[in-house]
């Protein structure tokens, strides 16, 4: 396992001038994980469906006018990929192919936000500014294949 | 018995409206795949052949770095309408432009474009409509206030986002073998008597 787990990382690269960008990116030593098909004249044996997901959540801070004072910040983030590279594990010929992407992204305000906008503007004297709420979903799923034993 | 509410149907109807329409987002779910390329294409630094042998880096030679971004809207909200993006032929294209073996490395990144902001300021906008409009229609239904508050009801769940991907990735070539046949020309010479 804890040579899977070092083969196999997880890096996430947050660049971007206005947004944040975000990348999955695997590292693995042997064990390809492929986007498109596994192009075979001898085809792989399929062993079953894996997936794996990250998500990124990020509410900007409610912020005063003289960015004294800031409420409200929020930043979560989240990593499941334990499965797909326990997965690959078991067998230093399987691989993964046919891998599929499903992205989700949100922007917005969120209703706490406009909360405490409100009572930020009750109690205070300056005017605050709202923060927008930003989430990133990004889901993997392929097939975990084993490579035929060469006769 | 009766129950008397206390407020005005129209009253409920707009402070339910209002909760909705406050703390409003816009967003887009995309697929990516590519389910019709005709080389190998890893996300990771190796690859298996067509006769199934596994290239590592040592194996192949990196020829080229390529980049490409598009745009995918979709509807993120209580309606969601996803999109989808095939890359195989862009792929493909790169590999045959470049004569290449295959690609490696492939990373799918994605952000929130700054247009998102102009889609949520619509959003916002169509949503206070729709709440007055509404409002207005049951207070004094007529065409007019109809038809506003049903396009505007539906342009507030039907406003789209945008979501912005980047495929990065390394073409490479399989590296020829290292072995070269040297036929040295012998010059032969009868020496004889």
């Amino acid at each position: 396992m804890i040579k899977t787990f070092l083969a196999g990382l997880v890096l996430l690269l947050i660049i971007g001038c206005e947004q944040s960008r975000h990348t999955l990116v695997y590292e693995t030593r042997h064990q390809p994980i492929q986007l498109g098909p596994h192009l075979s004249s001898v085809p792989a044996d399929s062993i079953g469906s894996v997936s794996g997901s990250y998500s990124h959540f990020h509410r900007e801070p409610v912020e005063s006018e003289s960015g004294r004072i800031r409420l409200g910040e929020f930043e979560s983030e989240g990593v499941d990929f334990d499965g797909m590279f326990m997965a690959l594990e078991a067998d230093p010929r399987y691989f993964i192919s046919d891998g599929k992407y499903v992205t989700e992204v949100r922007y917005g305000i969120s209703l706490f936000t406009i909360l405490v906008v409100v009572l930020f503007d009750a109690v205070s004297s300056e005017s605050a500014n709202m923060g927008v709420t930003e989430a990133v979903i990004i889901e993997y799923e392929g097939t975990l294949y084993q490579i035929p034993e060469t006769e | 018995m009766k129950i008397y509410i206390g407020f005005p149907k129209a009253h409920i109807l707009i402070f339910i409206l209002a909760i909705t329409t406050i703390g409003c987002s816009v967003g887009a779910n995309v697929t990516v795949d590519a389910p019709d390329v005709t080389h190998p294409v890893s996300q990771t630094s190796s690859f298996y052949t067509e006769d199934n042998q596994l290239m590592l880096p040592g194996d192949y030679r990196v020829t080229e770095d390529f980049s490409f971004t598009m745009y995918a809207m979709g509807v993120n909200n209580l309606i969601k309408i996803r999109s989808h993006k095939d890359i195989s032929k862009h792929l493909n294209d790169l590999v045959t432009e470049h004569d290449a073996d295959g690609i490696v490395d492939l990373e799918i990144s994605v952000d929130i474009p700054g247009i998102n902001g102009l889609f949520l300021f619509l959003r916002f906008s169509t949503g206070v409509l729709a709440v007055f409009s509404t409002g207005a229609a049951i207070l004094e239904p007529d065409v007019n206030h109809i038809v506003t508050a049903v396009s505007s009801t539906s342009l507030f769940f039907l406003m789209p986002g945008v979501s912005r991907i980047r495929v990065d990735g390394k073409l490479v070539s399989i590296a020829e073998t290292n072995t070269e046949f040297y036929q040295d020309e012998v010059d032969t010479e009868f020496i004889g008597e």
